[in-house]
Order: C-alpha cells, then structure tokens, then sequence
C-alpha cells in the first residue's frame, strides 16, 4: 500500500495473552506448548468446564500516568493499555510526546465482559421474595448497592479512552465491535490514513476477553464452543468448535518515510488489507467471497504462508484448504493457526497472529526461502465475517 | 477525490418514525420526552426518558428469529427499519445490487450497548454469586439471544444483509460519538475510493432498567420528573443533566457521480470529517476544550471550508452542567467574533440522549435545516446561562438561510467527533 510517503509499515508491536507478551508467546509456541485447558470461568462455580485461555497475569502500572485510573478499567482495558504501552515502547516513540499527541487509534474490541462480581449485591437487593427482579427494591436498595464504577467497566470504548489517556494520544479514533473483521476495519483504516496523509503514525489493534462467562454462554448457546481442548485445534480432524481466550494486540503503524526519518527500525510493510461480511451459508459461497478478500489484499503476490484464524471447525478448515489449493496464487502456501495454541482471540487474533508470523519461525510455518517473502493472514467466523491482511517482513529485521 | 452526497434518510425517534414525522416534529418543536412506560422506573432517581412510541417490530421485515431476539431489545430493530427507510428513499424499489457491485457497497453503523437482561440474570443469583447449576439449565431453557447478553452489532448484520452489502462493514462502539464517526468513516471510505455507496449511522436504546440505571449511578441523568417533557434543557441556567432517548437514523452516503448517473436526488453533500479525543480525564471533558476544538477545526479544514462560512452548528448539546458551557467555549475558539452569529442548536432538548444514535439522527436534523432552510429549536430553553451566551435558537425554529451546517458529537470518555454538509451544488 503504497503512499507518498512510501509503504505502509509496521514499527512496533505489542501483545498480551494467555502466555504473556510477545516474547513469552514466541517462546511457548516454539516449545509447542498450548494455553488451553478445560476451566470454569471466573465468578461461578458448579458451571461445566470450558475450553479456552486465560491471559497470563499482568498490571498495566507501568503504563499509568496516575495509579487511580486503574479503577477505571476493566480486564479487556487493562489488557489495551499493557499490549498499547508494549507496542509504543517497540516502535521507540512512547516518551516521544510531539509523536504520540497526533498519533490516531483505532481499535475493536470483543464482546462486552459484564462483570458480575460488581452486581452481585445490587443484584441480591433488587431481588422480590419469590427471587425474581424486583424493578421498585432496584431503584431504590439495588442502585445503591452496586459499585460505583461499574458503568466505567462496561463501556465498550473504554479501551480507546484509557490508552489516549494513558499514552496522550489525541488523534483521529474510533472503537469497532465485535467479531474478527473489525480488526480489519481498524487496519484498513488506519492503512488508508497513512496513505491519505490524515495522520503519519497510527496505533492500531484489538482487545478480547472471551473467557468470561457471559460470552461464554452466548458461544455454548450458539453451538459454537469446542466441548474439549482437542476438539478447538484447527486443521486437526476432531476440529469441532472454538476455544474462547483473553489478550490484546496492538501495533504502531507508520509509512516508510516518517520510519526512516526517526530511524525507527520496520518490522513488516502492508501489502493490502480487505475485509467484509458474506452471507453465504455454504463453505463454498463462503470461501468465494474469502476468495476475493484474499485477491484484494495480495494483488499479484504469492504468499509463503496463510495464518488462519477464527475457523470453527472441520468442515471451514477444509473448505479453506480447499481454497489454498484451487487458488494459484496460494496454492504453494502453508496454511497454519495458533488458535489451537492460544484460543480463539476475536479480533485480537489477527494481530497475534501477524506477530507471531514475523517472529521467527514457529512450529508449524513453513521454512522461509523465498527472498520475496510474503504472509497473509485470513481471518472468518461463523456469522460470514471475513478478513485478509497481506504483509512481508522487512529485510534485516530479524522476522 | 470523489464527492459524497446524501441520497436517502431513514429516523425512528421520540419525535416521529420516518423523515416525514421527524422532519413534522423538529417543525412543530414538539418534545418528546416523558414518564419512562416501557418498564416500571417508579423508584429510580430518573423516571423520564424520550421512548419511541407506535414502533411495530412486525413492520422491520425481520425473520421470526431476529424478531424474537429483538422483541427483548429493540434497538437493532430501530436501526433495521430507519436504514429500510433510507433505502427506500435512495433507491425505491431497485435493489442495490442493480446500482452498484456488491462490494461496492458497504454499511458502517453505530451500536449502543449490549443488553444484559436483569430479570434473566436475578433468578440465577445465590447468597451474592450466580449459581452456575442453574444459569447453565437456564441456557438451555430459552431461545438464543433471548437471554442475558445480546449482541449489539445484530442490527448491523441485518442491514448488511438487507443492503446485501459485500464491502466494509463496520460497527461503530464509540459512545456518543459513534453515530458521527460512522457517518464520518463511510465519508472518508467512499471519499478515498474505498465504497462508491454506504448505508451509515446509528441505532441505540438504552432505555431498560440497567441502562438507566447506570447513567444514574454516574449522576449524568436529569431527575427533573415533573418536568417531564420540559427536562431536557440544554444551555439553560437550571439544566441538571442529559434524558436518555432511543432511537435510529441513517443514511445513504454515495459517491456523487454515482449518484447523478443513476438520476437519483441528492439532499445535500458531506464536506469534511474529523475525530480527536481529549487525552485528559474518563469522568470530564478537557478544561481547555482543546479536544472538541480539535474536531471541530479538522472538520472544516477537511471540508476545505472557513468559519465564516458555517450557517447553522447542531451542538453536542446535552443539558449536563459540563458539557453546554464547555461546548460553548469551544464554538468561541473556533468561530471567533463570529460565534455569536452563528446559530446553535440542540436536538437533545426534543429527542433526549440517543448516545450512540446520536450523532447520526442529529446529523439528519441538520440536513432538516439545508432541506427546510429553518433552523430546530432548542426548546425548554427558557433561563439563559451566563455561561452559555450564543444563539440557540430557543423554543420555536426559525427560518434561515443554511448552506452549510456542522454538526457535533462528544463522547463519555473523550473521543469527539464533527462532520461538515452542505448544499450540493454540481
């Protein structure tokens, strides 16, 4: 994606999941370790076991410019605010306050984590004898009965507040939700930005917490949650379902000349990005839809790897291998996922996964030798949500 | 750069369900805020709110299934039937699909909050803790979406589908500035090439017994109840917090050349667009305003225009103790000497707070102002606010000549957002 300015870049990159920051990822996805385990989500018991990943834990203190705005945030703005400060920090410019001021945002969180430990005594107060909702005690014992900030911790924008707060960020912004093609909402606007010229470096990335119980019950509901850790492996046959899992990504972007005016080292440059909804129903409308996502971003590239992400099952793994094969562009390419290590990560899987593609080469991908080296990643859900980023690693970055 | 115009408007508001309606309402001046009906809000500190009243959901042209989800929440619904309208303004009876490649087109909405059903959730509440045992029997018990948590982006995927949209779609979460920044990005997305057509804006309701009851919790609601539809008072001395509306606007964006081969008309055109956030507190706007500043002047600058050639402003405007003076020293900032000429005026004081609908319904009614060339009202605007000393167009709207207007969005958190129309003019 060219601009006047050169190539839209990457600099820096930070993340936050189930094994840490980036480098903790790197190094449990070389040793071939996986995050996902059977557990009961917080806050209840007497729940069946789900399969899914926890982020490690992790305080964004080190981020905060006042320790009391830490009882603003949520897990999902906590995790923002630590992958943000990791990624600025990387791109070299997070005590740079002439960069950060101008710098835009734009990033998309998952489902909104509704903490119940915050009601729960509300919630026992608007309660009528007979245990239903009691509309009359909840105005007046319930209100006043629940914490003060749940509101701040329900808020789906919080993350994008926090981190402008935090960083000093006061640039273009906005928040998208939920599913993994709003991921490449946030790219793609951020990847136009940069070529328009409407800002020179952009923050860019997703925030998930899916392990939570609420969104837990609206997956088991939906058919869509894997009954074992086995089961949520992409590209294995007993694929059946997904693993839900924490963390958040996000990513400086720039474009080759403001790079190479403060000397930031590049990590990757952005080939193309296309994303979009299909409605098809049947893996073969769906993947001919994925099909021009894919065309969209590559353009005429032949990419050395496809990370997949988001697919829920057997059938989507096949259709997209499917795919790889019929179209000549990606049919030398290995396909691979990390959802069957880290868990399904919403939005925030996309950049996980482009990290983890520029950082050495885990189990998995397959070895480089093509000096035009070349990734996409492709990303969909079960509601036809469909994404492709393309992206090559820069030459003497270490990726 | 492609030019972008304005070719359809859909509303369902307090005021009125379709531009016909809506458009009558801000003429008329008619408030429509009143005692909270749809649930029992005797108790709570805020028993007002600005409902949508005469909404049939069997009209939406939704499946049993959405239906049945959105009869619990109906803010997705809102959304469906005001872009239906929209459609059908811009297109008749022509599918999309006839106009435009699919990819072409795209929808980028803006969605309130999920809803988290209390009356679901309570039963399943044990000695302080949810029993796992029973939410898990409960799960089972009951259709999909019905219970406990729904996702807010379904109104969304309806409008894609309806719209058979292959291009971006894009679900706003902002807050209140999130009706104008998906107007804004499917501005810039059709500007830069990305959509030739967008279906954008804006669907909320927070209007159930945990969004009320939040907003009371943060102390932003008016408890003016007797007031009833006088409450809603921006920029006036005794204002004493926003009244939470419901409700949908959307439009069809569509590149201008586009749009005049296909013969269609055009209610005027988007000029420029610009977000900023405050980088300053959660709880308070910046003191310097330098973050609503920001927005407002990125605005003009995208649209290539001057202060001085701005007509009419659709404030932000909710009636807090904040935000009114707050957003008054901004417009002085910005427009200088000129700010007292320019009129401004607030929707809120007729539509309440539609929070993430906001921006997009508002932005309608600034095209009400280009179309009608009358200026809404503020009303309930009765004892001026040293503080708040610029032309608000109390009480009653008022014939003007509007060329272009500018029209604001300040979001609970700092993210602001402004967006610049104008007459079109080939």
């Amino acid at each position: 994606m060219p601009g006047s300015d050169g190539d839209v870049v990457i600099t820096g990159v930070g993340l936050h999941g189930p094994f840490g920051d980036l480098s903790a990822t790197v190094s449990a996805i070389k040793q071939g370790r996986s995050a996902l385990s059977m557990a009961i989500p917080a806050g209840v018991d007497a729940f069946p076991p789900c399969p899914g990943a926890t982020a490690e834990p992790a305080s964004p203190a080190p981020f905060l410019p006042d320790r009391k705005l830490a009882k603003y945030m949520s897990q999902t703005t906590s995790l923002s605010v630590i992958a943000a400060g990791r990624a600025l920090s990387d791109a070299g410019v997070i005590d740079s306050d002439d960069v950060l001021q101008p710098m835009g945002l734009f990033a998309a969180v998952g489902m909104t984590v509704f903490d119940l430990s915050s009601v729960s005594r509300a919630v026992e107060r608007s309660k009528a004898p007979d245990g239903t909702l009691d509309l009359q005690r909840m105005g007046t014992e319930g209100l006043g009965a629940c914490h003060p900030l749940m509101p701040f911790k329900s808020l789906l924008n919080m993350p994008v507040g926090l981190i402008s707060i935090c960083f000093n960020l006061k640039g273009p912004n906005f928040v998208t939700y939920p599913s993994v093609d709003q991921a490449g909402a946030c790219l793609e606007t951020a990847a136009r930005g940069l070529v328009e010229g409407r800002f020179t470096e952009v923050l860019v990335g997703a925030a998930s917490q899916g392990f939570s119980l609420m969104t837990l019950c609206t997956q088991l509901r939906l058919g869509r949650l894997a009954e074992t850790v086995e089961q949520a492996v992409p590209f294995e046959p007993q694929h059946r379902g997904i693993a839900p899992a924490d963390g958040a990504g996000l990513f400086v972007m720039t474009t080759r000349g403001t790079a190479a005016r403060r000397g930031t080292p590049i990590r990757a440059r952005v080939l193309g990005v296309s994303h979009g909804r299909s409605e098809g129903t049947t893996p073969d409308e769906l993947y001919a839809v994925r099909r021009r996502h894919w065309a969209r971003a590559l353009g005429n590239r032949q990419p050395s790897r496809i990370v997949s992400c988001g697919n829920p099952d057997r059938t989507a793994d096949i259709a997209e291998a499917d795919q790889r094969d019929a179209f000549p562009q990606t049919e030398r390419a290995r396909l691979v996922s990390f959802d069957g290590a880290l868990g399904e990560l919403g939005p925030a899987g996309v950049f996980f996964a482009v990290a983890l593609v520029l950082t050495g080469d885990p189990p998995g991908n397959a070895p480089i030798d093509s000096t035009d080296r070349c990734y996409l990643i492709s990303a969909g859900d079960a509601d036809g949500a469909q994404f492709a980023l393309a992206l090559a690693p820069e030459e003497g970055s270490g990726a | 750069m492609p030019r972008v115009v304005v070719t359809g408007m859909g509303v369902v508001a307090p005021i009125g369900i379709g531009i016909g309606p809506f458009f009558d309402g801000l003429r008329s001046a008619r408030a429509g805020v009143d005692r909270i009906a749809s649930f029992d809000a005797g108790r709570f500190p805020t028993r007002i709110g600005a409902e949508v009243n005469g909404f049939d959901l069997d009209t939406t042209g939704l499946s049993d299934r959405e239906r049945s989800a959105l009869s619990a929440d109906p803010k997705s619904a809102f959304g469906v039937t005001a872009a239906r309208q929209a459609l059908a303004a811009a297109f008749g009876d022509v599918p999309i699909s006839r106009c435009y490649p699919e990819e072409r087109v795209g929808v980028v909405a803006a969605a309130g909050l999920e809803i988290f059903h209390l009356d679901d959730l309570v039963p399943l509440f044990s000695d302080g803790a949810i029993d796992g045992r029973a939410l898990r029997d409960h799960l089972f018990d009951t259709p999909v979406f019905t219970n406990l948590q729904i996702p807010a982006d379904l109104g969304a995927r309806a409008i894609a589908r309806l719209t058979g949209a292959g291009g971006m779609v894009q679900v706003n979460v902002s807050a209140c500035a999130a009706g104008t920044q998906a107007l804004g990005e499917a501005f810039l997305a059709i500007r830069q090439g990305v959509l030739d057509v967008a279906v954008t804006g804006g669907y909320d309701s927070m209007l159930n017994p945990l969004g009320v009851g939040g907003f009371c919790m943060l102390e932003a609601l008016s408890t003016a109840n007797d007031l009833g539809p006088g409450a809603s008072r921006p920029f006036d001395k005794h204002r004493d917090g926003f009244v939470l509306g419901e409700g949908a606007g959307f439009c069809i964006l569509e590149n201008a050349q586009s749009a005049l081969a296909r013969g269609a008309t055009i209610h005027g055109e988007v000029l420029g667009y610009s977000s900023s956030m405050d980088a300053y507190r959660v709880t308070d706007p910046a003191p310097d305003q330098a973050g609503a500043i920001r927005a407002m002047r990125g605005a003009l600058a995208s649209a290539g225009l001057s202060p001085a050639q701005v007509d009419y402003i659709n404030a932000h405007g909710t009636g807090t103790r904040k935000n009114d003076p707050a957003e008054t020293r901004a417009i002085k900032k910005v427009f200088g000497s000129r700010a007292r000429q320019i009129p401004v005026s607030s929707t809120k004081s007729q539509i309440g707070h539609l929070i993430g609908a906001a921006g997009a319904v508002e932005f309608i009614a600034g095209l009400f102002a280009l179309n009608e060339q009358l200026l809404p009202a503020t009303i309930n605007l009765v004892t001026p606010d040293p503080q708040c000393d610029l032309d608000y167009v109390p009480g009653t709207p008022r014939q003007a000549t509007v060329e272009h207007f500018m029209s604001n969005s300040f979001g609970f958190g700092g993210q602001n957002a402004c967006i610049v129309a104008g007459q079109w003019s080939p």
